[in-house]
Order: structure tokens, then C-alpha cells, then sequence
């Protein structure tokens, strides 16, 4: 199977894995079912995205709108995960000042990883020809990898429980959005050509989308089992 | 002889929420109550408890689970 098929298969997947567990959580009524909502939305729009670059690459603001989008509903959807505990107000069980220092470092790794793009996209500012899909994308990047904290925090804190596999799920699908920007340097590392770019990039996608996936069914699952459960034993 | 209130409603929360966040959680919700200490928590003070956690695992575990952790909890402690 090409690249190209495993990428559409990849965020298909995605996106109806996230779908089914919004519609569990009654999409935006709830907490959750806004955050999968979001997750389910990106990966529709990245999958549109990834089709509309091959059979319209010349639809510069169709690409433009939909990498945006994709990229809001990205930091949305594992902001409103991260902050789970806080919305749910017990946010107070993780020691403040580990927070900070964690999302610190995690944010430093992120402008690390970001570093070239980042510096690309400020040469376009002053160079006035910037390109909004493009920072936005950068942007995501930065503030995701960053939300890898709150995720790995939430993880160790709910160790134990069902609501902890998906956290780490989640965390982990953050690392596969870390291999794919990180590409270029990890191929350059092992002397890779343009295949082995390909190759680490629908990598990346494949972490992230099928770790998104599986935290999806889990969380699908964990709910079933809790309501599945309830009137088993009533 | 039953079960203590404390260590039915822990092994509840526990399922989702693991046993640190669990036992946090209910030490800090039994103090919402007027309780010092969870282990003295009665099936007196299980409605206000409840009442307290419903919200929080609202946002948790979802709307339709949390209901019936809830239900699970009154049906084995009231």
C-alpha cells in the first residue's frame, strides 16, 4: 500500500474512533465529548488536508483553511484533555510547582524540536511573506508538545485507574506529532534520502493516529463497562 | 459485618481514578462534609457526598458512567 493510502486509512481511523467516543459523551454537551469532538474534526480536516494537497495542490486557501482548522481543533482538543482534573476540580492533587517545572521543560524539548521552523516562520514575518497555514502549524506544534506535561502528570496521577491508559495513550500520540516534525533531522541523522523522510513522517502519523485511536476505544470502552457494569449488578 | 463507607466508595472511584487520586479525592470531599477523616464518614453523610463527587465525575468519566458509579455507590452504602 502507498504512503498516501496509509495516511488516508490513518486518519480515517482516527477521526471515526474519536467520533464514536464524542457521540458516547453526547459530542459538545460534555467535557469529553468536546474534546473527542475536536479530535475527531482535526483528523477529518488533516485527511481532507492530505487528499486536497495531491488532487488540488493549487487550492491555496482550501489547503490554508482546513491546516488551520485542523491545527485550532488539535491544541483544543488535548488542552481540554490536559486540564481534565482541573475542570473536573481536582486539579489541587498535583503539586503546583511540579506542574510548572514539568510544562517548562516540556516546552523547552517543544522550541527545541520547533527550532528550524520556528525560525523560518519569523525570517517570513520580517520578510513579509508569511504564510498563516504554516505558522499556525508551527504554533500547534509548540503548544502540543508542550501539553505532553499536563498529559504525563495526569498518567502517573491516575495509575491504576481506566482513566490513566488513556492519558497515556494521548501522551504518547503527542510523541508521534513529535516524530513527524522532527523528520528531517532524524533522517539527516541516519542519512536518509526523501524516502526515508516519507517513511519517519507516516511513522509519526501512524504513532499519533493510532495511539489518538486507541485512547478513543478506551475511553469508549471505559464507558461502556462503567454503565455495562451498573446494571449488571442492579 | 458491611463494608465501611470510606472503602465501598474508594474501590469505586478507584476503578476510574486509581487508588492515589481515589483516596485524595475522598479525604478531600469527606472534609467537604465535615468529616476529619474518611474512615469516619457514616451513610448519614453519603447524599451530601455524593452530591459533592457527582460533579467531579461528571467531567471525568462522562455524564451517563458517572451516574452509575453514583447508583452503585448509593445502592451499597444507604
Amino acid at each position: 500500500m502507498s504512503f498516501f493510502l496509509v495516511r488516508i486509512v490513518l486518519y480515517a481511523l482516527a477521526a471515526v474512533a474519536a467520533g464514536t467516543a464524542a457521540a458516547k459523551f453526547a459530542w459538545w454537551h460534555e467535557h469529553l465529548g468536546r474534546a473527542w469532538a475536536l479530535f475527531s474534526l482535526e483528523f477529518l480536516l488533516l485527511l481532507v488536508n492530505y487528499v486536497l494537497r495531491r488532487a488540488a495542490p493549487d487550492a491555496t486557501l482550501a489547503l490554508n483553511a482546513t491546516l488551520i482548522a485542523a491545527n485550532l481543533a488539535q491544541i483544543a482538543a488535548y488542552w481540554l484533555m490536559a486540564r481534565v482534573l482541573s475542570a473536573a476540580g481536582i486539579g489541587y492533587l498535583m503539586s503546583a510547582a511540579k506542574r510548572i517545572l514539568l510544562t517548562a521543560a516540556a516546552l523547552a524539548v517543544a522550541i527545541a524540536l520547533c527550532h528550524v521552523s520556528l525560525l523560518a516562520q519569523w525570517q517570513a514575518l520580517r520578510s513579509g511573506s508569511l504564510q498563516p497555514g504554516a505558522l499556525i502549524s508551527v504554533l500547534a506544534d509548540v503548544i502540543t508538545f508542550t501539553l505532553i506535561a499536563p498529559l504525563a502528570m495526569s498518567t502517573l496521577a491516575l495509575r491504576g485507574g481506566r482513566l490513566s491508559w488513556i492519558f497515556g495513550f494521548l501522551a504518547v500520540s503527542v510523541v508521534g506529532w513529535m516524530i513527524n516534525t522532527g523528520a528531517t533531522s532524524i533522517a539527516g541523522a541516519f542519512g536518509g534520502g526523501a524516502d526515508a523522510l516519507r517513511l519517519i513522517r507516516t511513522a509519526g502519523v501512524a504513532v499519533a493516529t493510532m495511539f489518538n485511536a486507541a485512547a478513543a476505544a478506551t475511553q469508549s470502552f471505559a464507558a461502556h463497562r462503567a454503565m455495562k457494569g451498573a446494571s449488571a449488578d442492579a | 459485618m458491611p463494608e465501611p463507607i470510606a472503602e465501598t466508595v474508594l474501590s469505586k472511584l478507584s476503578v476510574h481514578l486509581g487508588p492515589h487520586v481515589a483516596k485524595m479525592t475522598l479525604r478531600s470531599f469527606a472534609k467537604k462534609v465535615g468529616v476529619p477523616d474518611q474512615e469516619h464518614l457514616t451513610a448519614a453523610h453519603v447524599p451530601r457526598l455524593i452530591e459533592d463527587i457527582r460533579p467531579m465525575l461528571n467531567v471525568m468519566i462522562g455524564k451517563g458512567p458517572s451516574e452509575s458509579v453514583v447508583a452503585d455507590i448509593e445502592r451499597l452504602t444507604m
